[in-house]
């Protein structure tokens, strides 16, 4: 039991990384962002490449990941979205043009990386004792490094200008606008934070988890569960909703059969959206 | 409103299209992935429905899967004939899609969407761990070819199996692909279609000239998931087995981007996005490990310059000026 | 044939066609509309007037059901709607205008209108589906209808223009005919006046004197006090969620209450 709820704590705190990397691109851009479990691969697979291949620090990869993973951001809303979303008025048209990019990033990073599952071992040594359960030291320290970065953002979302300003983007895109800020600049930062993020999720659980070039949709879906739990475009309710995911997660895996964990959370999503579409975070309806 | 020319016209081009296909092409692999893609264009068109209400439906792939499974269970446990299997299975999806649809209706964008997408999962999940009635991980396979169907003793249709085999998949696809066009394109020429064209665009304008938007919406989700329930049952018989990964949320999504690369403005939009789409990655086969990029660069560089999608060609200014000048007027153009 | 109906406070009382019955709303601990009631007799225009902020779009949208009051009735043709589905409210004969019509772009004015006549006819879906006689009989009706829609709003010279063509006061006057498409009993406006020149305001006028001729109740909602006066049967004026004058036109031009309550709004004139 207690292994299981340490488990869902570091599955949580990389979970929020994900959440709100989306969160926040769906505030910005009012999209759930379907190529958001492709970023988080490449960030794996950038991670695995600079690190066991090229034999760099862990230190160095992580931090390679997220300034690649920031450029494809800041690229997919200069060349993409801010196209789309100037010719299209309806929402739909950015969504799925997120699912085709989701398809082209699949493609690039099957032909960049290979088909191969990458892990990456990270060499830190010690186990510690929690109660009855046993958690390695590595884990301790993806832990950590995700909370800092989810403080991180946080204190940055709040305290500085560029926080500031995306913040206000997102209550109300055409009154920011008028107070003469660069609307197009500051979109494609919040691309690249919101994907930087999902990249150093990507990068930090590659440690744990492996990941394979096919396995981005499954991402994605996580990351709109959390998301749309806690309610879409909250930054508290995407740290709600990862780590509530990150519990019933590690929880059904050590007491239910296999996929039962995730029929059980779907049907659970779906009854939940019903009564309260605004999240646990969000305004109730009405 | 439709004119009875481009019924004719309608029904001519289908015909020469189910007949005329099979003399021409001879290999069995062209004449599948043909039927396959009509098969997929009738399921699109019931996910153009939702969307001609305001929804994005992320769930039609469930609707398929309840629809092949049907086919699947009773066909292979109680022997029941294919003709009735399919009609039960496209019932039995909108009624699941009505089911579904009085709970989740009154959300819009991306929590409409959402929920969708979380059915699509909950039903792979649940006829996975189906245990024996479903068949688990595995699926249900050896589904019989469809058999004779006929009436006071007079074959109307033949047993698959006493004919080429192919040929009768690709035929059945096409009827059953002209039905679902002619079902959908009566709805939006007729005033039901102009209503949701109101729904689509203010939900609240509609119910103030006295709409039932509650009760329509159900309509058109419900005939959306009898749509998906029918292309499934299509598939379960056509590749004579079901398994739970064979509709996904990756094919739920693609089957609105279908739609909306052939243009969500028109009835044949679904169909000319599925064909065009589906055939493309079929036959970029040749690029090899490329496939997947050039499929996915299309697909993105048609977004971007044809936003309405590949059927708003037709509105472009010299398609109009060749039209004023021969007094023609759009087919297929919806509302 | 012009029918003056002759509606002064002089005229002996007509059945109300809409009562208004001690209607409050309440949002958390913000009280919108307290404790309003007034009576909107057949035949008659009636606005609701009262400054930016005053509580009139709430009150608007607990008429039309579009929200629930707190507490209250609203009675429509002797029936009690309170509460009522918005589609049954429009289908008993009360249908509102919205102030954006820009909705329906692509359609031509033609369209739109027959578009909206939603609840006439007797045919079912699958009467309309399969086009039976029915169906075919209530198109020809909605056909009439149009026309006779369309001549009313002076409409009839830009039926084939898409509306998204349309000027300010044009669209405004296809928001109406959509509504009347719905064949109301009574019809609520919507801040018809709203960002119209004056030119456009005599034709809205007379427009809305038409519709009345053609035995249409007629209650607006509305920020423009010269048109009001000028328009108007009677007048009910809120400020802060609670009426605090009815009466015919001049009453409400020398109320003690209503011009305290509008020196407070400098860019608005009193059509005195």
């Amino acid at each position: 039991m207690t292994q299981a709820l340490i488990n869902g704590l570091v599955l949580g705190a990389n979970y929020a990384l994900m959440a709100l990397g989306l969160t926040l691109i769906f505030a910005l851009m009012g999209v759930l962002n379907f190529a958001h479990g492709q970023l988080y691969v490449l960030g794996g697979f950038v991670t695995y490449y600079v690190f066991t291949v090229m034999g760099l620090p862990f230190v160095v990869a992580v931090l390679a990941s997220i300034v690649v993973l920031a450029i494809v951001g800041f690229l997919f809303d200069a060349l993409f979205f801010r196209r789309v979303q100037q010719r299209s008025a309806r929402e739909e048209s950015s969504m799925l043009l997120a699912a085709g990019l989701a398809l082209l990033l699949e493609s690039l990073i099957l032909l960049g990386f290979g088909e191969k599952q990458r892990g990456v071992a990270l060499s830190v040594s010690g186990v510690y004792q929690i109660f009855d359960a046993y958690v390695p030291a590595s884990r301790v320290v993806v832990f950590v490094v995700a909370m800092l970065a989810v403080v991180l953002f946080i204190l940055f979302m709040r305290h500085t200008k560029p926080g500031r300003v995306l913040r206000a983007i997102a209550q109300d895109r055409d009154v920011t606008a008028l107070q003469g800020v660069n609307i197009a600049l500051y979109s494609g930062v919040g691309f690249a934070i919101g994907s930087a993020l999902a990249g150093l999720a990507g990068s930090l659980l590659v440690t744990i988890f492996a990941v394979n070039s096919g396995m981005g949709t499954a991402i994605s879906i996580k990351a709109f569960i959390m998301v749309m739990l806690g309610g879409a475009g909250i930054v508290s309710g995407a740290i709600v909703g990862a780590f509530v995911l990150g519990m019933v997660e590690a929880l059904g895996y050590a007491f239910l059969p296999g996929s039962v964990t995730y029929l059980v959370i779907f049907v659970g999503l779906i009854l939940f959206l019903v009564i309260r579409p605004n999240g646990i975070m969000g305004k109730p309806w009405g | 409103m439709i004119r009875s020319n481009q019924v004719w016209a309608f029904l001519i081009l289908a015909l020469v299209y189910i007949v005329g296909v099979p003399f021409i092409v001879e290999s069995r692999y062209i004449l599948g992935i043909l039927a396959s893609a009509a098969g997929l264009s009738i399921i699109a068109l019931g996910a153009w429905l939702t969307l001609a209400i305001g929804r994005v439906n992320l769930g039609q792939g469930a609707f398929a899967l309840v629809g092949g499974y049907v086919v699947a269970i009773a066909t292979t446990r109680w022997g029941v004939s294919f003709w009735l299997a399919i009609v039960v299975a496209g019932f039995i999806s909108a009624a699941v899609g009505v089911v579904l649809g009085l709970g989740i209706l009154r959300l819009r964008g991306v929590y409409f969407a959402m929920i969708t997408l979380s059915f699509t999962e909950a039903v792979r999940l649940a006829l996975l761990n189906g245990g024996e009635f479903t068949g688990g991980a595995g699926g249900i396979s050896r589904i019989p070819v469809p058999g004779e169907l006929s009436l006071l003793g007079v074959t109307i249709i033949p047993a698959f199996n006493s004919v080429n085999t192919h040929v009768a998949s690709f035929v059945l696809s096409g009827v059953l692909l002209a039905l679902a066009v002619l079902l959908c394109w009566r709805i939006s020429a007729c005033r039901i279609g102009g209503v949701f064209v109101s729904m689509q665009q203010s939900e609240e304008l509609a119910q103030s000239v006295g709409v039932n938007i509650t009760h329509l919406r159900i309509v058109a989700f419900g005939i959306g998931s009898f749509l998906g329930g029918i292309g499934g049952g299509y598939f379960a018989a056509a590749q004579q087995s079901v398994y739970p990964g064979g509709f996904g949320v990756p094919d739920s999504v693609s089957l609105v981007l279908y739609c909306f690369l052939g243009g969500i403005g028109y009835v044949a939009g679904p169909v000319v996005g599925t064909f065009l789409l589906f055939l493309g990655f079929q036959f970029l086969q040749d690029f090899q490990q490329y496939q997947m990029l050039a499929y996915s660069l299309l697909m993105v560089a048609l977004m971007i310059w044809l936003p309405n999608g590949v059927l708003s060609l037709s509105e472009a200014g010299w398609i109009r000026r060749y039209r004023s000048q021969h007094g023609q007027a759009g087919a297929h153009h919806a509302g | 044939m012009q029918v003056e109906i002759p509606v002064t406070s002089g005229q002996p009382p007509r059945d109300p066609i809409l009562t208004v019955e001690n209607v409050s709303k309440r949002f958390g601990g913000l009280t919108a509309v307290g404790n309003v009631s007034f009576k909107v007799k057949e035949g008659e225009i009636f606005a609701i007037i009262g400054p930016n902020g005053a509580g009139k779009s709430t009150l608007f949208k607990l008429i039309t059901s579009a929200l629930r009051p707190t507490e209250g009735e609203i009675v429509f043709r002797g029936e009690n709607v309170t509460g009522l589905s918005p589609h049954l409210v429009a289908a008993k004969g009360m249908v509102r205008t919205f102030q954006e019509t820009t909705i329906f772009r692509d359609m031509t004015v033609i369209e739109a209108t027959r578009n909206a006549h939603y609840v006439t006819g007797q045919a079912g879906l699958l009467g309309i589906f399969f086009n039976s006689k029915a169906a075919r009989q209530d198109l020809a009706d909605i056909d009439a209808s149009t026309d006779r829609i369309l001549e009313l709003l002076e409409l009839r010279s830009v039926a084939r223009e898409r509306s998204k063509n349309l000027p300010q006061g044009r669209l405004r006057a296809l928001g109406m005919a959509m509504a009347l498409a719905a064949h109301p009993k009574l019809l609520l406006l919507d801040e018809p006046f709203a960002g119209m020149n004056s030119d456009e305001t005599d034709q809205m006028i007379g427009i809305v004197r038409r519709i009345r001729e053609s035995g249409v109740t007629v209650m607006l909602v509305e920020h423009d006090m010269p048109a009001v006066m000028r328009l108007s049967d009677r007048i009910v004026v809120i400020n802060f969620g609670k009426k605090i004058a009815e009466g015919v036109p001049e009453e409400i031009k020398t109320s003690q209450a209503v011009i305290d309550a509008y020196l407070g709004e400098e860019d608005e004139e009193l059509g005195i």
